[in-house]
């Protein structure tokens, strides 16, 4: 069962992936391609791939459409790998997750999240970003050799 | 995490091995891509990064490879950092192919190997124009 947990985080893990770019909505797919490749080296079966994809579109795109309501700032994921649990964190500097009532959305991406998700954490990283940390197990190797992580 | 320039600019850091290709590959196509880059251009690219993903690990200061990768309408600029002292000149010196040359120089439109600025480590520049 997904458990949504919200508290105070200080990372202090070297992830094996960083990414920062700016939070436009281009860019979401450059984090979702950079994705794939993450989990093509770690050999994800492609169902556990999809939801790993769909699960970080949905928190990037949250990123875009509600961090920065005055412009432009920095987009962050952050994935570190750890006996086949990969644990992912969706990162910005905008407002931190409020309720809004005038939000575009629908209000589903973090319930999606937390259903493709085996733990969804919301809070506070380093420097007072905002994080959306996701963990996901990735079973075993569709086949090939498992990345020496 | 640092503040970004309407540039469209990834900043990536990748743990030595396998990942470095994989998702360096990807990133710097798609930022290719999206600046409109002419497919022979994106080749180069594509090319360059690869030849980075391979020697990179070697000069790292850590257990990392860190790149930003720079494109806009007019380029496409990767910037090795975090290399250790003279590691971007071995770097670029590792692009030496027999018979072919330096792929760096050979490729790139302008190369720069040195100290990064503050002086802490090394970084290698190559710069890709889509114009000439």
């Amino acid at each position: 069962m997904t458990e949504i947990a919200e508290s105070p985080r200080v990372g202090t893990e070297t992830p094996d992936l960083e990414i920062i770019l700016p939070a436009r909505a281009e860019n979401v797919a450059v984090v979702r391609h950079a994705v794939g490749g993450l989990g093509e080296v770690l050999d994800v079966d492609d169902q556990t791939l999809s939801d790993i994809k769909l699960a970080v579109t949905e928190a990037c795109t949250n990123v875009v459409v509600h961090a920065y309501p005055d412009g432009v700032g920095p987009m962050g994921l952050r994935a570190t790998v750890d006996d086949r649990r990969l644990d992912l964190v969706v990162i910005d500097r905008g407002r931190g997750i409020v309720p809004r009532a005038d939000s575009p959305g629908l209000g589903l991406g973090l319930p999606l999240i937390a259903t493709l998700a085996e733990s969804l954490e919301l809070g506070t990283g380093r420097d007072e970003e905002t994080e959306v940390r996701m963990v996901f197990d990735l079973g075993l190797p569709a086949g090939g050799e498992e990345l020496d992580a | 995490m640092s503040e970004q320039s309407g540039t469209n600019e990834a900043i990536v850091r990748v743990r030595s091995g396998p990942l470095v290709g994989a998702v360096l590959g990807r990133v710097v196509g798609m930022l290719a891509a999206r600046a409109q880059c002419p497919i022979d251009r994106l080749d180069d690219a594509i090319l360059l990064t690869d030849a980075v993903a391979a020697h990179a690990p070697v000069h790292a200061l850590d257990n990392h490879v860190h790149v930003v990768v720079a494109a806009d309408d007019e380029y496409l600029e990767l910037r090795v950092g975090d290399l250790r002292p003279a590691g971007g000149r071995r770097l670029l010196a590792d692009g030496d192919l027999p018979g072919v040359g330096n792929v760096f120089d050979r490729v790139a439109d302008d190369v720069q190997a040195g100290p990064a600025p503050g002086g802490d480590s090394d970084e290698l520049i190559l710069r890709l124009n889509f114009r000439t």
